[in-house]
C-alpha cells in the first residue's frame, strides 16, 4: 500500500470520503460457491465445503429467480427510520413469514442429489411447520445455535440468506445511514461474519464488516473491537506459517484484550479472492487454536451451527 | 430487542463434535483437531500513530511484532497510511513512505551527544550530562544578557541572545508546555519547525 505510485486523478479520489457502506453484487452465491470449491482443493474440510458451495449454488438460483418475495414494506422502512433501526431489522420480516417460500424452494432445489444425513436434514425441514420453523430461524438469527438441530442450520441460514439480499438488493436509495460505531449491520442489525480489509481503489486500506445475513459491508474504523469497541492494545494473531511472515498472514484474527472476542480480517492485499462468508468456514483451524487460548468467537456463520456449546 | 441483542453476545465457540459437519455426516478426519492443537500462532500488533516529519500531520497505522507484556523487544515490521485519517486517507508522501527504514536506521541517534567548542568530534554523554549542560549554558547566558529594562525605563524582561526551534510532530499539549517554558524565560526568537 505505501509503494503504490499514485496516477493523475487518484489524489482528489483519495480526498473524498469512502463509501460507508458496499452492496453485494448480484451473483453474490455464484461467487461465494466459486470459491468454496476453489478452497475445497485439499482441505480437510472439502466434502463440508463442497457441500456449501452446491447450496450457495440453489441460493443464487433463487436470487436470480427472481423469487416470490414482495419487497420491503414501505411503511416498516419509514417506521424503521422513525426509531432509528435497520431498515430490514430482521425480526419482523422472519415473524412475517414471506422468506419460508425461499426455504421450500431451497429444499427442492437440494433433494434430488441429496444422500444420508443431507436428505434426512431436507426431510426434517419440509415436515416442520411455519410456526416451527419461524421459532428456528429466530434463534438462529439471535445466536442461539443451541435451539435448533445442527443438522438444519446450513438450510435454514441458506434461505434467510436468500431472502435479506434480496431485500437489501431492492432498497430504495438513501434508507440506509450511517452511524457512529456500528458493530451491528446497518441493514439488517445482524453481526458481521468477518472483516474484510481492502486493497483496491477507495476502499484501500479501509476496514468494512461483512454481515452475517444480508452480506453488505459497511466501514468500520480499523484497529477497533467489533464488539466492545475498545482500541488499544489489540492483537492480531494467525497460524504461522513457513513460507509467509506474519506481516502478510491473508488472515489474522482481531483480538480484543478487553473482551476477549476476536474477530477474522482477511487481508485483500494478500488475499485478493478472499469472500468473508466461505473463507471463514474454510479456516476453522483458527478458530480452534484461538478456543486453546481463552479467546470467544462472537461471529455468527449462518451456514454452519459451530457445536461447541455455550 | 433488547433480549436479542443479548443474546448476540452468546459464544460461537467451535467444536467439531456437535457442529453442523458431524450432523451432516462430512466431520473432518478425527486426527484434524490434533492436529490444529500443534499450530503455532504468530502475533503481531497494529497501533495508530501521526508521521513525525511535518505540521500536516498524517496518520500511521504501524504494525509491529513482538509481545511488550511478555517482555519480548518490540520490532517495527510494517508502516503504511492509515485510511480512516481525514488528513490523509491512507496516503504517504514519499518521506512518509520510507518511515520504515527510518525507524531501523543505523544512523539513527539514539542517545545525547556533544560537540564542544573547538572540537569536531561527538562525543557520547548520559542525559543527566545533557540536561545539566544545556541548564547551565542557558542560565549563564541568560544571566549576561538579559535584558530588563528598555533605554525608556519600562519592564521588558527580554532575552534574545538564545532561541528555541521546536519540532512539527510535537502535539498541541506538547506545544503549549513549550511555549509556556520559553516565553517565561524571556526568549523571543522561538519558532516550530513545520518540516524537519
Amino acid at each position: 500500500m505505501s509503494g503504490t505510485i499514485l496516477e493523475p486523478g487518484q489524489i482528489e479520489a483519495a480526498a473524498n470520503i469512502p463509501p460507508f457502506i458496499l452492496l453485494p453484487t448480484p451473483d453474490l452465491f455464484a461467487h461465494r460457491a466459486v470459491r468454496l470449491r476453489q478452497l475445497a482443493e485439499g482441505h480437510p474440510l472439502g466434502d463440508y465445503l463442497r457441500l456449501i458451495a452446491r447450496l450457495c449454488d440453489a441460493q443464487q438460483r433463487l436470487l436470480d429467480g427472481p423469487p416470490q418475495l414482495p419487497p420491503a414494506d414501505p411503511q416498516a422502512l419509514e417506521r424503521s427510520r422513525e426509531h432509528g433501526m435497520p431498515p430490514l431489522a430482521f425480526e419482523m420480516p422472519v415473524r412475517e413469514g414471506a422468506w419460508l417460500g425461499l426455504l421450500d424452494g431451497l429444499v427442492d432445489d437440494l433433494q434430488p442429489d441429496a444422500v444420508g444425513q443431507v436428505a434426512e436434514a431436507l426431510a426434517s425441514l419440509r415436515r416442520a411447520d411455519a410456526g416451527q420453523r419461524k421459532a428456528w430461524a429466530l434463534a438462529l438469527l439471535s445466536g442461539q445455535f443451541d435451539l435448533l438441530p445442527a443438522a438444519l442450520v446450513p438450510f435454514l441460514g441458506a434461505a434467510l440468506q436468500v431472502a435479506f439480499s434480496h431485500w437489501l438488493l431492492g432498497l430504495p436509495d438513501g434508507q440506509l445511514i450511517e452511524r457512529e460505531a456500528q458493530t451491528l449491520c446497518p441493514a439488517c442489525g445482524s453481526p458481521p461474519v468477518a472483516g474484510v480489509i481492502h486493497h483496491r481503489g477507495k476502499s484501500n486500506g479501509l476496514r468494512y464488516l461483512a454481515c452475517s445475513l444480508c452480506s453488505c459491508q459497511w466501514h468500520y474504523v480499523r484497529v477497533k473491537c467489533s464488539h466492545c469497541q475498545e482500541s488499544k492494545r489489540l492483537a492480531y494473531l494467525s497460524l504461522e506459517r513457513d513460507d509467509l511472515g506474519a506481516a502478510r498472514a491473508p488472515l489474522r484474527a482481531e483480538v480484543c484484550p478487553n473482551c476477549q472476542g476476536y474477530l477474522k480480517q482477511f487481508y485483500r492485499e494478500f488475499a485478493p479472492d478472499a469472500e468473508p462468508q466461505a473463507d471463514d468456514l474454510a479456516s476453522l483451524a483458527l478458530d480452534l487454536r484461538l478456543a486453546e487460548e481463552g479467546y470467544l468467537r462472537r461471529a455468527p456463520n449462518l451456514l454452519l451451527s459451530p457445536g461447541g456449546g455455550d | 430487542m433488547d433480549m436479542n441483542r443479548r443474546q448476540f453476545f452468546k459464544v460461537c465457540a467451535v467444536g467439531l463434535g456437535g457442529s453442523s459437519l458431524a450432523a451432516l455426516g462430512v466431520a473432518p478426519p478425527t486426527a484434524f483437531a490434533d492436529q490444529v492443537r500443534h499450530f503455532k500462532l504468530a502475533r503481531t500488533i497494529e497501533t495508530r500513530n501521526t508521521c513525525p516529519y511535518c505540521s500536516v500531520g498524517c496518520g500511521l497505522i504501524m504494525y509491529s511484532q513482538g509481545d511488550a507484556a511478555k517482555n519480548v523487544a518490540q520490532n517495527i515490521i510494517h508502516i503504511e497510511g492509515d485510511a480512516d485519517h481525514p488528513v490523509n486517507r491512507g496516503t504517504l508522501c514519499p518521506k512518509g513512505a520510507g518511515l520504515l527504514d527510518f525507524i531501523h536506521s543505523p544512523n539513527r541517534l539514539k542517545h545525547p551527544e556533544v560537540r564542544e567548542p573547538g572540537s569536531n568530534e561527538w562525543k557520547r554523554i548520559s542525559w543527566d550530562e545533557a540536561l545539566d549542560r544545556i541548564a547551565r549554558l542557558m542560565k549563564d547566558d541568560r544571566d549576561a544578557n538579559f535584558i530588563e529594562r528598555n533605554a525608556a525605563g519600562q519592564t521588558v524582561n527580554r532575552w534574545l541572545s538564545t532561541g528555541f526551534l521546536a519540532a512539527s510532530a510535537s502535539s498541541n499539549e506538547a506545544g503549549y508546555i513549550t511555549h509556556k517554558v520559553v516565553r517565561s524565560l524571556g526568549i523571543l526568537g522561538f519558532d516550530n519547525q513545520a518540516r524537519v
